[in-house]
Order: C-alpha cells, then structure tokens, then sequence
C-alpha cells in the first residue's frame, strides 16, 4: 500500500513501517531540545500515537514528518517549562525561535540520510567509517582493529564506491528505469 | 509549504558535500545558499563537522527502537491485541472452509473464482521450514511442539523459532545419518550444523545434511540459495554440492544460488578462499577470491568468474532485496518465491526492461508494483496471488 494512502486510511501495518522507519528521528529531533534521550524518546512515541489517534490527512510524506517534528518541538518546549533552571536561565526565545526549528530540521534530514548509508556497510567497512570519522589516521584504525593498513584503505575505498552509489538513490528516486530495452 | 519540502534540495546538497563532494553548478546553489543570510553559514559549519556527524551516528545506534515499537504496536492494535485479531481470523478461515466445503458438498464444485479471490492476499514470507529426520518422520519447524520431539534426538529448536541447532556428538563412533530441511515458497530458515557452521536458507531451498559429520568431509547438497558461514577445519574441507557444481572451502563465508528454474548457478564469496568444481564430472577446478563470483552457465555449459559487489548477493540475508539493472523477470522470479505468487507476462518484451532499487524484504508487494505501475509503460494486475504484467 502507497504510505501517504496507508497514513491516511489508518493501516496499522502503514503505521508500524512507518514507525519502525522516523521514530529514531524524532527522537533525535526532540534530543535537540531537551538533551535527555530517554525524555525525547518518550516525547517521540507520544507524537506517533497522537498521529494514530488523531484525525488529519496529509498530502505527502513530508507533510507527516513535519507534522511529527512540531509536535515533539511544542512537546518538547512544554517539558523545559517545567525545568525551573532552564526557564530561569537559558535563552528560551533561542530555543523557541523558527530559526532554530528550521536547523533542527535541517540538522536531522541530513544526519538520517548519512546514518541509513553508513547502515547499510558491511560491519567491518563501517567500522572504517565510524573510526574515521572520528578522526582517526588510518594507521590508528589499522591498530584498533587489528587489520592491516592496506586493508584499512581498501575498506576505505570501498565504503566510499558503496556510500557514492547508496546516496545516489537518494538523488533519483528509488527506481531506475532503462526503457532502451523495449521494441 | 511544508518545513521539510521547504528545505529538502538543502538536506540532499549538504548529504551529498560530506560524503562525495558537489559539481559545480550545486557547489554554486549551495554556497549562494550559505552567504545569504549568516544563520546559514552557521549552520552549514555546524553539519559539515565531522565530530557532530560522528556523535549523531553513535547516539542514534544507540536507540532501542524495538522497545518502543512493541509498546507502539499494541496502541494501533498490531501487538497483543494484534494476536487475538489473527485467532479470530483463523477462526474465520476455518469457518469459511467448512462452508467452502459443504458448499462443495451440496453444488459438486460450483466455481465462483471471484469468491476466492477476494480471500487471498499477498504477504512476504517468514520463517517456516519442514524437517525429514533420517527415520521419514517430517516434522514442522515453525511449530512450537516441535521443538520437544527434536530434544530428545540432540536438536534444538531455538525458541523464536526461526532457527534450529545440531548439537555436536557426545560419543564418537555414531554412523552418519542425514537429514532434510525443506522450506517453501514464502519462506526462510536458518541452520545450524552440528560443526557450528551457520546456514542460512532462502525460499524454495532444499538443504541435505547429515547430523553429525563423521568422515574426513564434511559435505552437504543443496539445490536452492543458502548463505553459508562455515566454521574453520583445514583437515575437514566443507563441500557444498549442487547438481552442477560442488564448491569446496576450508572456512568462510560464501553464498550459494543453484535453483532448478534458473539458467546459472552461483557461488558467491564474501570471506577466505574457496574451489569451485563444475563441468564435465565437475573436473574442472576454479578458484575463488573474496568478492569474486563463480557462475556456472547451464546453456553455454561453462563457467565464469567475474568481480562483484558480493553485498548484492547476500542482500537476501540481511532482510533486503537490492537489484541493481537487473532484468524484470528475474526480478518477478525473486519476489515470487518470497511473496508466493506467480507471474504472468502479456508482453515478452517486458522481462527484458531493466530496474533497479531497494526493498526491505518484511514488507508488502503492492508499493513494488505501484512503482512498476508508476513507469506508464507496463500495466500490472493483482488477481488473488497471480500477478499479471503486460506494456501499455
């Protein structure tokens, strides 16, 4: 079933992929806010139950994870009002600012997009990747994983080819089409 | 516009600088985007960060989304509550049967095919698998009694039962017996050998093994795909035997496709090193290296080894299907040995049109085929589990 049809018509088995799919973006969304993971994770599974409960439709995707950002942002928001030190001394008109949703925003697509390819590696090749990212030579990867440093470039490389091609579905569609086939 | 269209060509430009770099005419977009107002630049410097991405990517590893997604099941009514629905709909089945049956009875096969359309859907598979133990006894491995029969002849029956384990002989002496593992269409299973090698099964997969191995070789025959990770013996080469070619390791980890349907039969190596044997009384010998393929040609009779991405071989395994320009009817013969369906082509031409994508193996065929549907130039009809292509 289509999502956007499936949200709309509230299949649960629409709801559970869905889920399963931008729960740990909003989570990580709402982090931003609260820098407490468990509270943004608890925000977060109440922004998906009120998506189920309520009664809106959307016109695409986007639309749902925009509604699901704002309500963990106005979630969010009402938690730190409880937070006496954070309302007293911290730039509340930051936080509640548009600028300051729109990097949120931002910040998250982003993030998830590079996170679901760096998933996608083989353990090892990720391994690499998250090393190096951190900064660290290949000679310091090699040492920590025991491999050689031969190997850590070839690794390397090989996430890289991986990570270009994986990103590229995130460009054009998820299907390619090659029509040259046909009479 | 929404907050997420509104930014989207942002996202994908900035996703696509930190891992492969822009062209210059989306290096331009971009940083015409970053001088115009100095929030921008702020925090494009911000995302660029390479400690920022690495902290992201570690505490979102970290995030139990299973835990919450139980929780979240039961509140759209999939958990718990999902159960009962599912009883109440067996006991449906079971009512519809009998009237099927009695309706039978009475009217001698009045065939009312749009009836029994309407009950059939399309679901992906799941673990399910038949035992033959060596005696002729068969016995169902997604049935939870299953695993008290099996505990009495040193198997075990892993509790979620998706996987069923050999525990190795106690005495030595024992003689080899062999047993059978069979898994349908729209199904899965995963083995492990009383060596501690690890097998994984794909649908439509016959596997032949035997208990304990006993002799210098430790040999297996397959006629279907499976995964192998074989646990490492230089004195006991591991032989997976097909019907037309045998590849023989020491200790690694490699696929095997050798389906009856299929016009090439492959070995696929991820790990180690491994001979393939093929031909004439399987005489002749190739080997192998780590993202090396070796496939067998069944028309032409010979075989070829090629370089490949061996990820896209082992895809299956990991609960994903990824095609990269494969043709569509090896794509449809793919899916229909995991959904369970058949499929039918107006058009010969259609098979040849080329795809690629995607797909997480745990989910429902239809988005697939809006996606076929979504190309205008093929017209695709669901009827109950038949699933007719044809162009335009």
């Amino acid at each position: 079933m289509d999502i956007i049809a499936g949200i709309n018509e509230k299949n649960n088995r629409v709801f559970k992929t869905f889920f399963e799919k931008n729960f740990s973006s909003v989570v990580m969304f709402a982090d931003k806010y609260l820098d407490d993971m468990e509270v943004a994770a608890d925000i977060a599974q109440e922004c998906f139950i009120r998506l189920w409960h309520g009664n809106m439709t959307f016109e695409s995707e986007d639309k749902v994870k925009g509604f699901l950002y704002t309500t963990a942002r106005n979630l969010a928001l009402n938690e730190l009002k409880h937070d006496a030190i954070v309302a007293r001394y911290v730039q509340k008109g930051m936080l509640e600012s548009e600028v300051y949703l729109r990097d949120n925003v931002v910040e998250e697509e982003v993030y998830a997009i590079i996170y679901k390819a760096i998933d996608e590696l083989a353990p090892q090749s990720r391994k690499v990747i998250l090393l190096s990212l951190q900064e660290l030579s290949n000679g310091e990867i090699a040492e920590k994983l025991g491999i050689s440093v031969n190997s850590v470039r070839t690794l390397k490389q090989n996430a890289y080819k991986k990570l270009k091609g994986l990103l590229k579905d995130y460009f054009y569609l998820l299907f390619l089409l090659d029509f040259t086939s046909l009479p | 516009m929404d907050i997420i269209s509104q930014n989207k060509r942002i996202c994908h430009l900035i996703a696509k600088q930190l891992w492969e770099g822009l062209d210059d005419d989306e290096r331009l977009e971009l940083e015409e985007w970053r001088l115009s107002v100095p929030e921008n630049e702020v925090l494009y410097r911000k995302l660029t960060n390479r400690e920022n991405v690495s902290r992201y990517v570690e505490k979102r590893g970290a995030i139990d989304v299973k835990k919450y997604a139980v929780a979240y099941d039961r509140e759209i009514g999939l958990g718990v509550r999902g159960r009962i629905n599912k009883l109440w709909g067996y006991a449906a089945a079971i009512l519809v049967l009998c009237v099927v049956g009695a309706t039978i009875w009475m009217n001698e096969l009045k065939n009312n095919e749009a009836d029994q359309l309407a009950q059939m859907t399309i679901e992906p598979g799941r673990a399910k698998a038949l035992l033959v133990l060596d005696d002729g006894r068969e016995i169902e491995l997604d049935d939870h009694k299953a695993s008290k029969i099996l505990e009495a002849s040193g198997i075990v029956i892993v509790n979620d039962s998706s996987r069923v384990e050999y525990i190795p002989a106690l005495k030595t002496g024992e003689k080899e017996t062999l047993n059978k593992i069979i898994v349908p269409t729209g199904g899965e299973y995963n083995l492990i050998l009383s060596d501690g090698t690890r097998v994984y099964l794909n649908a439509e997969s016959v596997i032949t093994f035997p208990k304990y191995f006993t002799g210098d070789r430790r040999e297996v025959f397959l006629e279907g795909e499976a995964y192998f990770h074989v646990t490492a013996s230089k004195e006991h080469p591991f032989i997976v035997k097909t019907k037309d070619m045998d590849v023989m390791v020491t200790g690694t980890e490699f696929n095997v496709k050798a389906y009856p349907d299929e016009m090439n039969v492959q070995a696929t190596l991820l790990q180690g090193a491994v001979t393939v044997f093929s031909g004439f009384e399987k005489k002749e010998k190739v080997e192998i290296k780590p993202n090396q393929q070796a496939e067998w040609y069944r028309d032409s009779v010979k075989v070829r080894v090629k370089e490949v991405d061996p990820d896209l071989f082992m895809a299956w395994k990991n609960g994903r299907f990824i095609f990269r320009q494969d043709r569509l009817e090896d794509i449809m013969r793919t899916l229909a040995r995991w959904y369970d369906v058949e499929v039918v082509y107006l058009n010969e031409s259609v098979k040849n049109m080329l795809f690629a994508g995607k797909l997480d193996r745990g989910e429902e065929i239809t988005p697939i085929l809006d996606v076929l549907r979504a190309t205008d130039k093929l017209s695709v009809d669901v009827k109950g589990k038949k699933i007719v292509i044809g162009l335009k």
